[in-house]
């Protein structure tokens, strides 16, 4: 992308000028919500009660969501309807319109955490450089689709990383476990004729980490992810990301450039992991980001030096 | 340098095939494993289309019942299942697991009468071992039983060792057995002598019990 590097003085001096680092608030506030969401998802285990779920299906005070890929697979697997599934998956389809398809991908799924620590690795050990096509996501998408259809099994839900990663942390780390008397003793049989009443819970106060097997398929992808193709997953594989991807598309919340400021510096092509996007908009040719692979994770807004990129509304977005 | 370059390059694929081929393998291996679900599953082949494995019912259970399937265990992966000798459903009134589930795999219908739930049908599978078969008064499985007297009742023979005493065999009923594995759960065997294994509700069956039941019927008539 070297054509975007002008030579002009003017540019020149300005990136001298913005040597010193610039502080990424957004950055901030994004590790704040992914913690969130975090904690979000092991709060049941500290006792908590308006979250109870996975990124998969959840219920927060009392609304039910659902992942609007789960419930595609669900209807096309089970080749049934529920209201329910459809309802809660409608109520994140609509909410991920307004705020833009992919802020699910840098603000609330956790796999992302692990991809941005992925692309520090990479930098440093990746090892083979292969690099697939943008749209190879897209393909996932749709055999996805058509071997839940196939199969009859919600084919994605089997090897989510996003699915094991959140059901790990649901219900991997066990605080409280409860202890019934394992070894029935016959001296006491009196007390199994009404089981239920009697049933002798200790409540144990030990931290268990029950991580199962699953985090080996989220650890493959990471390793992936570090030695052969940076981002594998979430830029070129994941069909919830490609899913987001088309949705965001129509999405009113874009990234808005104004193209007087930009001075054609390049930095937001370092910070983006889909950097591609930005081209169409740093060239002038449009005046918001308008691929869907943006993931609205406002990087770029952090890193411009001369602010000329910002989060905006696109008012005729239906187009 | 090359030699560095290649032996990168090595580690690199080992790592990545290692772990590969693992999830790979675990994927797609043919498990033979016999899978007990939560209460009110649907039939084994719609619940695992139905279940988008959300783990919310794993997650509901207050007595840490229900088990995740990891990728070990194939398209079970994600799943809800039962270890009934590490912990038996205890059959919660309000059936928090039911409840919670957003599809249809955990069946909502089955909360009009628990007594309904089939999770499987416990049966007698170590006759040599089972303490009450050998003419001891055990009867662990039978006093355990939520259902007790009508899943499990015990039914006298003669020993036939001393001719003097009497043997208290347990027998099951699968009308009314709901699976829970309280029995297979209490059982003192080191390995049960009482198994949960799945409902078998084929025709050939209910002409048997049919015929059990005339006995029965002719039985009580003559008395
Ligand atoms: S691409 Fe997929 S795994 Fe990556 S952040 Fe988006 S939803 Fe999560
Ligand atoms: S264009 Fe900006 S907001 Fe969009 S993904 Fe790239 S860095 Fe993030
Ligand atoms: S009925 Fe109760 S004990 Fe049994 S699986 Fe459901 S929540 Fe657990
Ligand atoms: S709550 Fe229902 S959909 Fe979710 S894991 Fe349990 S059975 Fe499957
Ligand atoms: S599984 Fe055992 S304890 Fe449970 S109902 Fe059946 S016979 Fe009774």
């Amino acid at each position: 992308m070297t054509f975007l590097f002008q030579t002009d003085e003017k540019s020149q001096i300005k990136k001298n000028e913005s040597f010193t680092k610039k502080f990424s608030k957004w950055k901030l506030v994004r590790r704040f919500v992914q913690t969130g969401i975090i904690f979000l998802l092991v709060s049941p285990v500290f006792g908590f009660t308006f979250f109870s779920g996975t990124l998969i299906s959840s219920e927060i005070f009392g609304f039910f969501l659902t992942d609007p890929l789960a419930a595609a697979d669900y209807f096309l697997a089970a080749k049934t309807f529920s209201v329910l599934v459809f309802g809660s998956a409608l109520t994140v389809l609509v909410f991920y319109f307004f705020v833009g398809g992919r802020v699910f991908c840098s603000w609330v799924c956790p796999v992302f955490l692990l991809t941005e620590l992925s692309e520090k690795l990479n930098k440093k050990f990746a090892v083979f450089k292969i690099k697939p096509s943008p749209n190879q996501k897209y393909f996932v998408l749709g055999a996805v689709l058509v071997l839940s259809f196939a199969t009859s099994k919600p084919i994605f839900e089997i090897v989510s990383p996003i699915g094991f990663v959140s059901q790990n942390l649901a219900i991997g780390i066990d605080t409280k476990s409860k202890v019934f008397g394992d070894k029935i003793s016959l001296e006491s049989g009196e007390i199994y004729g009404n089981l239920k009443k009697n049933l002798i819970a200790k409540d144990v106060e030990r931290v268990r980490f029950l991580f199962n097997g699953s985090l080996w398929f989220v650890l493959t992808i990471f390793l992936i992810d570090v030695f052969v193709v940076k981002n594998w997953w979430c830029k070129f594989t994941c069909p919830v990301g490609a899913f987001y991807s088309i949705l965001g598309k129509k999405s009113p919340a874009k990234i808005k450039i104004n193209h007087e400021a930009c001075n054609n510096c390049g930095k937001c092509f370092k910070v983006c992991f889909v950097n591609e996007v930005l081209i169409a908009p740093v060239q002038g040719k449009s005046d918001f980001v308008l691929d869907g692979s943006c993931t609205n994770c406002l990087n770029c807004v952090d890193v411009c030096p001369e602010s000329a990129l910002g989060a905006g509304i696109k008012k005729d977005f239906w187009k | 340098m090359e030699r560095r370059d290649f032996l990168k390059k090595g580690l690199a694929t080992g790592l990545v095939t290692c772990t590969s081929s693992f999830s790979l393998f675990a994927l797609l291996g043919q498990d033979n494993k016999t899978y007990f679900r939560p209460p009110g599953a649907l039939p084994e082949n719609e619940f695992l289309s139905a279940c988008i494995r959300c783990a919310k019912c794993v997650q509901a259970c207050p007595y840490d019942t229900l088990k995740l399937g990891s990728v070990t265990d194939g398209k079970n992966a994600g799943t809800p299942f039962i270890n009934f000798r590490e912990k038996p459903c205890y059959l919660c009134e309000d059936l928090p697991c039911v409840k919670v589930c957003p599809t249809d795999a955990l069946d909502i219908k089955s909360l009009v009468n628990i007594d309904l739930v089939h999770i499987g049908t416990a049966v007698i599978t170590d006759r040599e071992a089972c303490l009450s078969l050998n003419g001891i008064r055990c009867e662990i499985c039978y006093r355990v039983c939520p259902m007790i007297d009508r899943a499990i009742t015990l039914e006298k023979h003669e020993q036939e060792i001393t001719q003097k005493h009497t043997v208290f065999e347990p027998v099951i009923h699968k009308d009314y057995c709901t699976g829970c594995g309280i029995c297979e759960n209490a059982c003192p065997l080191d390995e049960s002598a009482i198994t949960v294994l799945p409902s078998q509700r084929g025709d050939k069956a209910k002409h048997y019990q049919y015929l059990r039941e005339q006995v029965k019927h002719k039985k009580g008539h003559k008395k």
